[in-house]
């Protein structure tokens, strides 16, 4: 063979492997689409956000759906799949998110496009909760449309070891220790609060009920966007030394479960009451256990409703801006946010939907109770937080639920905030 | 020959770019490392050793290097211990020697996150099978946390991945071992030599090379632990079982704060050579001979 020849051949293969590597973005664009990035593939989830896509579909005929293109781009590989998409100037035309701190980081670097005139066009602004507005809005515009409202202030309890001993279910802290109190004399071998904290962002769950209850709802916003003092602050040290209280109530091997696996603790008679948000109840009638009979819910505190939202956020330069924007438009009909939100266990986030559409009480009252009362957004997942402060505040909580120190919690929480400058990167909020 | 080193070249080109990529990515990392990047947009402002100097005051860093540490010593020394004893009882063991190996042998087919799965099953403290047989026998369990408790949980951890690269070691030394003359531990043992001598003043000294890239691959395992730490304590209870890699993670995925997670990449790239480079010289020299 000669020289010229194993050149060109190397040279061939060379082309060949970038035309491999590249071609298939060249290859696409020939048809409409809508590229989504999300993490609903779980049962249930994916039913849901398949009814979507059948709406979303008879709408557009001739769009082809594409879901996760990337490989590994479902589950928790998605936000590193979708970062680094991002950066590289690919973005789908739309992905899951959520809202407040969560979201701005995406504004800040400046992937996402306004669409302030979808939320005009569908008068949406009217028809929710003011508290969505105030955690979607950043400078007077909006970037996403979110599609549901998931309840985060739920004490869900095992109704037969509460009528046992003889609690009536609590509605606020005090009731909530004092039942934690008579579970523990009454039933030593069973833990009055389940927890798992192998995912750790459920130790801040805790610590938003404590701050919620013990301070109020401003009090809340205040404290988890930094405009308190942390190592002063006297209601701030009574919300600590509330968590701290109800500790030695709390399953002590937390650390080896999952959300789900310490939810299982009230069915297995393990644990009495769990504070969980309402994703929960679709697990609970997956493993057979029946409402009202094997388990309830009461809220804490009963006049305010906390949770979070998912939501759709347009990308800029998303590469088919058409079917982005009908998908977010679409998003903000009654008719999509029913179907979704009836499978997905969660409860629409417009005001529209009647409340008596969902087939149990517990949505039945989220719903009623989100039209009608004062709402905060939960911490780490309704990005009351930013996620810098957020995943330390988790280490030093689940660290706070071994060692129990006050005293060190608090000071570590109040260097987390200062070294990630919490009260600056929230100021958005109160403009 | 002229003629043989330019088509070498050329076919090597493919790799060549891909390689290159890969080294790019590194001084994409070390320049990253410096500047200004937190949140999700780049930045590219210097910031010299800004983030390095953030990274250093987090007590949590330097929990997870000690956590490293831990795993270097309590992870490699029984490993490399263990493994040499049982090859050596396995040489003496003339008859199935074969099937043990393959018991041995078996963990090292399972991946991190398998063996993760399983031994956080096990040590499960309410159903978990060691707390169910401890109970079996009359034990009170109500203490026995294992991975739930900051105190244990990095040991039961650091002793599940024992068990799987138990083997590893094991298949090195038998294999070094058989590669010693035999008549050097035949004439110790005809003038009396005790199985504790033969196999520590004889036969270990003569498979230094077997040790040396056990420990090297051990160590660069104790580095990559990541995928244990994921399934088996996402770095918990509190950050008692965190590793410098999943340290990485959290910093960038997590709290978005790439200019620390790259200079957290940067410690571990630091790390990794040291641990790595005495081998590779060790082993240029021994094999190709510059």
């Amino acid at each position: 063979m000669r020289k010229s020849h194993i050149l060109g051949l190397v040279i061939f293969l060379v082309v060949v492997m970038f035309i491999g590597l590249t071609g298939s973005s060249f290859a696409q664009n020939k048809e409409e689409e809508f590229i989504i990035f999300h993490y609903w593939t779980a049962g249930g989830e994916k039913e849901a956000i398949n009814a979507l896509f059948e709406i979303y579909q008879k709408r557009n005929p001739g769009v082809k759906i594409v879901e996760n293109p990337v490989a590994g781009g479902g589950g928790e590989t998605m936000l590193a799949v979708l970062m680094s998409n991002l950066a590289a100037g690919i973005p789908p035309d739309s992905f899951q998110d959520h809202q407040g701190n969560q979201q701005k980081d995406y504004i800040d670097a400046g992937y996402l496009e306004a669409v302030d005139d979808i939320w005009s066009e569908s008068n949406f602004e009217a028809r929710i909760n003011p508290m969505w507005v105030k955690t979607l809005k950043f400078d007077g515009h909006v970037y996403s449309v979110p599609i549901n409202a998931h309840r985060t202030n739920w004490l869900w309890y095992n109704k037969k070891v509460l009528d046992e001993v003889g609690v009536k279910p609590p509605e606020n802290y005090d009731e909530l220790l004092e039942a934690c109190k008579k579970i523990k004399e009454a039933k030593p071998e069973i833990s009055p609060l389940a927890l798992g904290t192998r995912e750790k962002v459920w130790s801040t769950y805790l610590y938003d009920m404590v701050l919620l209850t013990t301070g109020g709802a401003d009090f809340y916003e205040k404290a988890n966007t930094g405009r308190i003092d942390f190592l002063n602050d006297p209601t701030f040290r009574q919300a600590i030394e509330r968590y701290a209280a109800l500790i030695p109530y709390i399953y002590p091997w937390h650390a080896t479960k999952s959300w789900d696996e310490a939810g299982a603790l009230l069915k297995t008679g393990e644990a009495a009451m769990y504070w969980m948000g309402d994703w929960i109840l679709g697990y609970y009638l997956n493993i057979g256990m029946k409402p009202e009979v094997d388990f309830s819910v009461s809220a804490i505190p009963a006049n305010i409703w906390m949770g979070h939202a998912d939501t759709f956020p347009l990308p800029k330069s998303a590469p088919h801006p058409n079917s982005a924007r009908d998908w977010i438009l679409m998003c903000t009909t009654p008719e999509a946010q029913k179907a979704f939100n009836l499978i997905k266990g969660s409860v629409t986030i417009v005001n529209d939907v009647p409340p008596d559409v969902y087939p149990d009480p517990y949505r039945k009252r989220s719903a009623n109770d989100l039209r009608t009362l004062r709402a905060v957004c939960d911490g780490f997942h309704g990005g009351m937080v930013t996620p810098a402060f957020g995943s330390e505040l988790m280490d030093i909580l689940t660290k706070f639920l071994v060692d129990q120190d006050v005293d060190a919690v608090i000071k570590s929480i109040a260097e987390a905030a200062e070294r990630t400058k919490l009260a600056e990167a929230c100021s958005w909020f109160w403009k | 020959m002229r003629y043989y080193k330019f088509q070498g070249f050329a076919f090597l080109i493919p790799i060549l770019i891909i390689v290159s990529i890969f080294y790019g990515m590194i001084v994409w990392d070390l320049v990253a490392a410096f500047t200004h990047w937190q949140g999700l947009q780049p930045t590219w402002k210097f910031a010299g050793f800004y983030n390095f100097s953030r990274l250093f005051q987090l007590e949590r860093f330097w929990i997870n290097l000690r956590n490293n540490i831990l795993w270097l010593v309590f992870f490699i020394v029984p490993t490399v211990l263990v493994g040499f004893i049982t090859a050596y009882l396995l040489t003496n063991f003339k008859r199935g020697e074969a099937v043990l190996w393959q018991i041995f042998l078996f963990p090292m087919a399972l991946s991190f996150i398998i063996t993760g799965v399983l031994w956080a099953w096990m040590y499960d403290p309410s159903s978990g099978l060691i707390n169910s047989i401890l109970k079996m026998v009359g034990v009170n369990t109500s203490k026995f946390g294992w991975i739930a408790l900051p105190k244990t949980a990095i040991y039961c951890m650091i002793l599940s991945a024992f068990w799987q690269y138990l083997g590893f070691a094991l298949v090195i030394y038998l294999g070094a071992i058989k590669g010693i003359p035999y008549e050097m531990v035949e004439a110790a043992r005809v003038d009396g030599a005790s199985h504790f001598t033969i196999s520590f003043r004889i036969i270990f000294p003569n498979v230094g090379h077997a040790t040396l890239i056990c420990t090297t691959m051990l160590a660069i395992t104790t580095v990559k632990v990541f995928d244990l730490v994921w399934v088996m304590t996402r770095g918990g209870p509190g950050v008692s079982t965190e590793i410098l890699p999943y340290l990485m993670y959290r910093l960038t995925f997590e709290s978005r704060d790439i200019g620390m997670g790259t200079a957290t990449s940067i410690v571990i790239l630091i790390v990794s050579a040291i641990m790595v480079i005495p081998y590779s010289l060790w082993a240029l020299k021994k094999w190709v001979r510059i």
